[in-house]
């Protein structure tokens, strides 16, 4: 919020007294109904770009982004998605105008850069395309009375970033400004859980979004992972005393190895069997690409333990590389 | 009269105002105000009464409560006061942007009510009002009644399974504003789908035990045993999760 200092406006139509409008560079006369730009001084320009999205059409892109998806068949179906929220996002645009070549005739270039002007969580800001958002459609003077109505219109807290030098060009002007840019957050709950989608206000792009996986879909591969064990463990015990005489035929320090190595082995793929079925997995997905990751997930889980055991053996055995470094 | 930083008591709008006497005019709501001491007694603030510890302790029933049995990690906590309107019959609206997944469900907390001054709120921040209450409210009556209330918030930002989470506590009653959910930890569901993979278990090893000669059963029992539990666990670990789901 600035702090800006009021002046007494009047309208230059009819001479009206004009009330003041924090945030806003545009109002409306209230004797002559005329629309007004306020521009001050030192202030930057403040715009806004209309969304070229509904709301009904932002649950309708986010639906067909997961289209195709294994999702449950619940998600996203009418009731538990909420009324999607419209949020304009200020960011901070500056456009550089710079000559190229000087010498052989000058070459007026406008290089534009944005940058988000407020961070808020669970919004990737970074990730929206702010240079086509801008220029999608017609730039308003930001009426921000206006936009709250229908919107949460945001107020810029972050500082403006420096822009770099250009290499081979001389900056002869220089214009910052902000502009609000739509964006439209779509929320849904399933089974206790709540999943959003941040689209782009302009162009429906799925800015980030979140959704369950279908859980059935691991049920086939528990089946596979409990058989492979089931025949590991329930095959006749002469198999084993075959394969360790095996062993032992090829190398004597090898079958030491492999005897004890294989039921380790074993042991950790049944690990791995059991981290993969038990947790839930859902989908995260964005312009680049939808990927799985595990919701309840620690850090560090039975396989990665079984198998950092492992490391810790082997340096056991050999003599540990670290304390012989410490000590040296 | 020199310029001098003012808070509209009805808007929230820090201005400067250097009009001669002691109104203003508040440039956001073009309410006369008068510059006198008790300017800014309009604003109301609810007196925080959760400490640090209380709202640890409200957390941890709150992640039980949905059923999140996992403990949060880097647990950091901080005072915040945020304005709302306060609307005739208690209605709360932020005066504010605030992206809170359960805001509808958010009450006037109850508490006692005091003149809101900034240099009291201490060293906690002072979320500023940007929203007037033309932007929420139509009707004119309402609209002049609408008091400015700050709300004293305990921020709590945690990690868990690797996800920062962040939920607002009203420091008056305790009242949570969440903006991300942690997954539900879903313990009865593991339960049983371990115990029924352990039956799985079970019910394979004696399939292919079956299968190899190591039963007095013949070969193919093995083998309809291996079929048939594959089918029972597919069907009722199926049932088991769109009852989940359903819940």
């Amino acid at each position: 919020m600035t702090n800006a200092r009021p002046t007494a406006l009047s309208c230059p139509r009819c001479g009206g007294r004009l009330p003041g409008v924090a945030s806003s560079a545009l109002l409306g006369c209230p004797s002559c109904d005329s629309p007004l730009a306020v521009l001050a001084e030192g202030f930057p320009v403040r715009e806004s770009v209309r969304p070229a999205l509904g709301g009904d059409e932002a649950v309708a892109r986010t639906r067909a982004f997961w289209e195709g998806r294994k999702v449950p068949r619940a998600f996203l179906a009418a009731g538990s998605v909420e009324e999607p929220i419209l949020v304009f996002v200020p960011f901070h645009e500056r456009v550089r105008t710079f000559v190229l070549r000087p010498r052989e005739g000058p070459v007026f270039v406008d290089r534009p850069s944005f940058a988000p002007a407020v961070r808020i969580p669970g919004v990737p800001l970074e990730k929206l395309d702010a240079a086509s958002a801008s220029g999608a459609t017609a730039r308003e003077a930001l009426n921000a009375s206006a936009l709250q109505r229908r919107a949460l219109v945001f107020d810029p807290t972050e500082e403006a970033p420096k822009t770099p030098a250009i290499s081979g060009g001389t900056v002869v002007e220089e214009k910052a400004g902000l502009v609000w840019l739509p964006v439209w957050l779509v929320r849904c709950r399933h089974a206790r859980n709540l999943y959003e989608a941040v689209l782009d206000g302009t162009s429906g792009s799925v800015l980030h979004a979140r959704a369950p996986m279908e859980r059935t879909t691991l049920l086939p591969e528990a089946v596979f992972f409990t058989y492979v064990f089931a025949f590991v463990f329930g095959m006749p015990l002469a198999w084993w005393g075959k394969l360790v005489a095996f062993y032992f035929q090829l190398h004597w320090l090898g079958g030491l190895v492999l005897t004890v190595g294989t039921p380790g082995v074993v042991f950790w793929v049944l690990a791995f069997a059991w981290d993969r079925v038990r947790f839930r997995y859902e989908w995260t997905g964005d312009r680049l690409g939808v990927r799985r990751e595990p919701v309840n997930r620690p850090g560090r889980t039975l396989p990665e333990k079984i198998r950092d055991g492992f490391f810790t053996a082997a340096r056991w055995l050999n003599g540990s590389p670290d304390k012989e470094e410490d000590r040296s | 009269m020199t310029a001098e930083e003012h808070v509209c008591p009805r808007c929230g709008i820090r201005f400067d105002a250097d009009e001669e006497g002691v109104f203003a005019t508040c440039p956001a709501c073009g309410s006369l105000l008068h510059l006198g001491d008790e300017a800014e007694i309009a604003h109301q603030r609810l007196v925080p009464v959760l400490d640090e510890a209380a709202v640890l302790g409200r957390l941890a029933r709150w992640l039980r409560d949905r059923e999140v049995l996992a403990d949060p990690k880097e647990v950091a906590t901080r005072l915040l006061w945020f304005p709302f309107w306060l609307l005739p019959g208690d209605a709360l609206v932020p005066a504010a942007p605030l992206l809170a997944s359960n805001l509808g469900a958010f009450r006037a907390p109850a508490g006692d009510r005091v003149a809101f001054r900034e240099g009291e709120a201490g060293p906690a921040e002072i979320v500023p009002a940007s929203v007037p209450p033309a932007a929420i409210v139509d009707d004119e009556a309402t609209r002049r009644a609408a008091r400015l209330l700050h709300v004293p918030f305990r921020e709590v930002r945690f990690r868990l399974w690797g996800h920062d989470y962040t939920v607002w506590f009203d420091a008056a009653t305790g009242q949570a504003l969440d903006f991300d959910l942690p997954p539900t930890s879903e313990r009865r569901l593991d339960v049983t789908y371990a115990l029924l993979l352990l039956a799985l278990f079970a019910a394979g090893v004696y399939g292919v035990r079956t299968l190899f000669g190591g039963t007095a059963a013949p070969g193919w029992v093995g083998a309809a045993v291996l079929a048939g539990a594959a089918g029972v666990f597919l069907a009722v670990a199926f049932a088991l999760i769109r009852l989940t789901e359903s819940r």
